[in-house]
């Protein structure tokens, strides 16, 4: 039988190809095949729409029909303030010029409907890649060599930047004192965050992102307001950062690094770490959500051994008896210390 | 046992050769009927035996529709496979297709259904004209289906145009629910919000543009048709506020769920697999057991209540005889990764103060987001599992509210006469008294019940059965697919602590005479096993009412169950004390007066 569980990719070096999509339909501007760099825009759309209604048959107290009759621009047309909108016709038929900047997007029921510059939002690559699709009028697919590291939570913002580890273990917090270094455009990699004046202080230090192994879940409000993106690669609490991940940070001190959040409203699709190489993979690592085997590097994340990692040494074939009296089928499990504990495959993530 | 012939691709099979194996016009024997949650996904096995359908094997897996498997059939092939190595019955053939019908030796499957709950909820924004009217009726609607209220127009609005219209663009809905006017009453200003709705509809694209369902004055919907133009996709329903006092959700309710299957079903990656491997339409986890529980209210002539609590919806069903059955479905709430928004409307304070012990309040604030993170993770410590309940009760507390603001009164105060218990927080509980003793809190009913958990996952799955094969649905519920709990005896009225509320008098065959004295302010456990039944005498003291009035004696014959006949005598409402170390004893005690 198989058993599926949640995954996370932690590896060092493979073939990487990562949606970059508008939250709407725009312009897709990047090519297929064209090699990007971080900073290149490679789709945009109108950003938040303004829109002014002027009620003009209302005003004028003419007929829709007057008012197509007498209109002086068609949907589409630019206009300014004072535009002439509506011609005279005839002895004591006003005109009617326009009372404000726009652009006309409707005319509805005898009013005007104008829509106002928008500003616009622009997609940037965030990592040096290639476009290998187009999807519609959304966006692209690049694809990257590099390292990838599937994250659990961002902050809602995304970016890039150099990678400064802070800190020299995968549980130490970041303090005020590792701030204080060159610092500036770095993204920084740290433990953990267990205060929110740091978290200010950072942003102060003109850091370009933070990238932490576990927050304290009453900081959220803090994080999600930090003007900068803050990725978190293993949850909430204060048990710092998986070894490997933090490792694998430390040994790309001084890369360029993307931080690509979480789509909205897209189920699955998790917030990932990136660090372009130029190195090419050799073989594609083995997929994601493959069923678990004996030998499986695993992380578990409940109590009593939460965030611990292990290899899967057996994969239980009946439901077992869990310390609190419940029933669940899950595996053996050798911990990094030697201990084999059982654990229920739901609370079992495999690391590939 | 496999053969050559067997292993060779038989699904695709002529109706000829199929007939030959299985004789004409035989109804189905067997079925497989998946429930498709948005964490976990349960696929049962039904099969007739001995004249009489049984749940044959049953089996859960993580649901596949997200990543990293973006395809939900897989989910449900494995568990399948699964059955089959479990019954050693050949259930697909070797590229993993279903095979049916079931052939006489033995192979295959009759017929297959699922309900889904997985897909994501339908965004919609609600347009009427009063608060407390037509938007107050229109919110009922939609929570009959997994809907979520995204934003609200009204008269009382007050933002201009534009902005509603910016609303509509940025939050992309995928239906406008337009309700207002009495049949007969005010026009022209829903035809305002019409305009509103056309402007912001036509600005987004043919692929994002969002349905419209009008369910108001019925003068209008031509106008409204005209308005909208042939661009934007109308639905027209029932008039949910016809007039001021009176309320029709059932048209608009059912145009929603059918939305929801159109919409958001037939979007999940994979659900075309599923759909033909169906030979019935897949339907909405809540609406299946709405019609279950609707069938137990028939069958019990009383009322019948059935709470599901998912992973990403709260489910409430409120079922009478020969009355419409009420479905609530909160689909921002639950217990998976919608987990904490309780804390959006109570602080964390409301949660602690279940907990039978001491807990930081800094890492419960932590537990919570991670379960939102880890959703599918079950509980392994003690401290773990009493704060999973903790956020039970408050979540469901909070549904509870929200819903029974919208049921008559006259509904409210009718008695209970059966508990149908769902979701894998409440039936993968270690002791099913835990459960039991969770909705006792939360829905603090009163007067004399039974209870039934749905421990295999497959209530709303009979309900979609049942539409179909009523005959193997019944016989599989009579059969033991649902684990009876027992009953509950919850007397109304006031005490002090320590007054007798009631007298109870046990008598069964296979064991001795049973007498009780239940104080006010404890509840007790009567042991009474599965299969067992008892003559119970209640006498209610005269402050206290079982159902026939204060202080009258009743004569009651129960039968037994997992937990046995729980005496809930703590009053109503439950108070807790502010006290920590004095309400921390006294939820241990209420712990152990279910058994633990």
């Amino acid at each position: 039988m198989n058993y599926f569980t949640r995954s996370t990719i932690i590896t060092p070096l493979t073939r990487i190809r990562r949606e970059r999509m508008l939250p709407g339909g725009g312009e897709v501007i990047a090519k297929i095949g064209q090699e990007v760099t971080p900073t290149l825009i490679v789709a945009r759309m109108a950003g938040k729409m303004n829109f002014e209604i002027v009620p003009v048959c209302k005003l004028l107290r003419i007929t829709q029909e007057e008012l197509s009759e007498r209109l002086l621009i068609r949907r589409g047309d630019a206009v300014k303030l004072g535009t002439p909108l509506v011609g005279k016709a005839g002895f004591g038929r006003k005109s009617f010029d326009s009372p404000v900047d726009g652009v006309l997007y409707a005319i509805v029921n005898g009013r005007l409907v104008f829509q106002q510059a928008a500003q616009y939002i622009e997609l940037r690559a965030l990592a040096k890649g290639r476009v290998v699709n187009r999807v519609a009028n959304r966006g692209v697919v690049l694809e990257i060599n590099g390292s990838r590291i599937q994250a659990v939570w961002d902050s809602g913002k995304e970016g890039f930047g150099v990678i400064h580890t802070a800190g020299t273990t995968a549980v130490a917090p970041l303090t005020p004192v590792q701030l204080e270094g060159e610092v500036n455009n770095r993204i920084l990699v740290t433990g953990k965050i267990t205060q929110a004046d740091v978290l200010e202080q950072a942003e102060q230090a003109g850091i370009s992102g933070l990238i932490a192994g576990s927050i304290a879940a009453q900081l959220l409000p803090a994080a999600r307001a930090a003007g900068y993106p803050i990725f978190v690669t293993d949850g909430f609490g204060e048990h710092g950062m998986n070894p490997e991940i933090f490792q694998l940070m430390q040994q790309s001190e001084a890369r360029d690094v993307a931080l690509f959040k979480s789509p909205p409203n897209q189920s699955g699709i998790r917030p990932e770490i990136i660090i372009p190489l130029e190195a090419v993979p050799g073989e594609d690592i083995l997929p994601a959500g493959r069923p678990l085997a004996v030998g499986q590097p695993v992380r578990i994340m409940r109590q009593p051994f939460d965030n611990q990692t292990g290899v899967v040494v057996n994969l239980r074939q009946r439901a077992q008896i869990t310390p609190i009296g419940s029933r669940a089928y899950g595996a053996d499990v050798e911990l990094s210390d030697g201990q084999v504990v059982f654990a229920p495959f739901a609370n079992l993530d495999a690391i590939i | 046992m496999i053969t050559d012939e067997l292993m060779t691709d038989t699904s695709t099979e002529p109706a000829a050769d199929a007939a030959a194996e299985t004789p004409p016009n035989t109804p189905p024997k067997s079925f497989l009927i998946a429930n498709c949650g948005s964490v976990n996904t349960t696929v049962a096995l039904f099969d007739a035996a001995a004249d009489s359908y049984r749940l044959v094997a049953c089996v859960t897996v993580p649901t596949t529709a997200a990543e990293p498997w973006s395809n939900i059939h897989l989910g449900i092939q494995e568990a399948v496979a699964q059955i089959a190595a479990i019954t050693g019955r050949m259930l697909m053939n070797q590229r993993g297709d279903l095979i049916r019908p079931a052939r006489i030796s033995g192979t295959g499957v009759d017929a297959f259904a699922a309900v889904v709950s997985a897909a994501p909820p339908l965004n919609t924004i609600l347009v009427g004209l009063y608060e407390k009217v037509s938007l107050a009726s229109a919110r009922r609607a939609l929570n009959s289906a997994y809907a979520r209220e995204l934003d609200a127009f009204s008269l009382a609005d007050t933002r201009g145009e534009s902005e509603q219209i910016g609303s509509i663009i940025q939050n992309q809905p995928d239906l406008i629910f337009v309700a207002g006017g009495a049949n007969g009453g005010a026009e022209e200003r829903l035809l305002q919000l019409i305009d509103t709705i056309q402007i912001g509809a036509l600005a987004l694209s043919d692929v994002k543009r969002p349905r419209v369902l009008f369910a108001g004055n019925k003068a209008l919907r031509e106008r409204i048709r005209t308005t909208l133009g042939e661009n934007i996709h109308l639905h027209v329903a029932e008039n949910v506020r016809p007039s001021l006092d009176s309320e029709n959700l059932a048209d608009a309710g059912q145009i929603v769920n059918e939305l929801y299957e159109a919409l958001k079903i037939k979007s999940l990656p994979g659900i075309q697999d599923v759909s033909e491997w169906s030979g019935f339409p897949l339907q909405p986890t809540a609406q299946a057991l709405a019609d279950i529980t609707t069938y137990f209210a028939a069958l019990q002539n009383g009322r019948v209540m059935a709470v599901d609590l998912g992973a990403n919806h709260i489910t409430l069903v409120d079922a009478v005889p020969e009355n419409r059955t009420r479905l609530c479905i909160q689909s921002n709430m639950g217990m998976g990764q919608p987990i904490a928004n309780v804390l959006n409307k109570k602080p964390l304070s409301d949660i602690l103060r279940w907990l039978p012990s001491p807990m930081d309040a800094e890492k419960a604030l932590d537990f919570i987001h991670n379960k939102a993170l880890y959703p599918q993770t079950i509980p392994m410590t003690e401290p773990e599992l009493r704060l999973e309940q903790a956020i039970a009760r408050e979540a469901l507390r909070d549904a509870m509210a929200e819903m029974c603001a919208s049921w008559d009164n006259g509904r409210a105060t009718m008695p209970l006469n059966l508990l149908l218990i769902a979701g894998q927080t409440l039936t993968a509980a270690p002791r099913p008294s835990q459960a039991l003793l969770l909705l006792l809190d939360v829905l603090r009913p009163t007067g004399i019940f039974a209870a039934a958990m749905d421990v295999y996952g497959v209530l709303p799955g009979l309900g979609a059965l049942a539409v179909h094969e009523p005959l193997a649905a019944v016989q599989s519920l009579e059969g033991g697919a649902l684990l009876d709990l027992g009953w509950v005896v919850a007397p109304m009225g006031k005490g002090q602590p320590g007054q007798t509320a009631l007298h109870i008098v046990m008598e069964s065959e296979e064991s001795q005479r049973l007498e009780v004295e239940v104080e006010y302010g404890t509840i007790e456990t009567l042991p009474l096993a599965p299969g067992r039944s008892a003559k119970v005498t209640l006498q209610p003291t005269r402050r206290f009412d079982v159902g026939f009035g204060p202080g009258k004696e009743k004569q009651v014959t129960i039968h037994g169950g997992a937990v046995g006949l729980v005496i809930d005598a703590r009053g109503r409402p439950l108070n807790l004390p502010a006290d920590d170390e004095v309400r921390q004893a006294l939820l241990r005690q209420w712990l152990w007066g279910v058994g633990g």
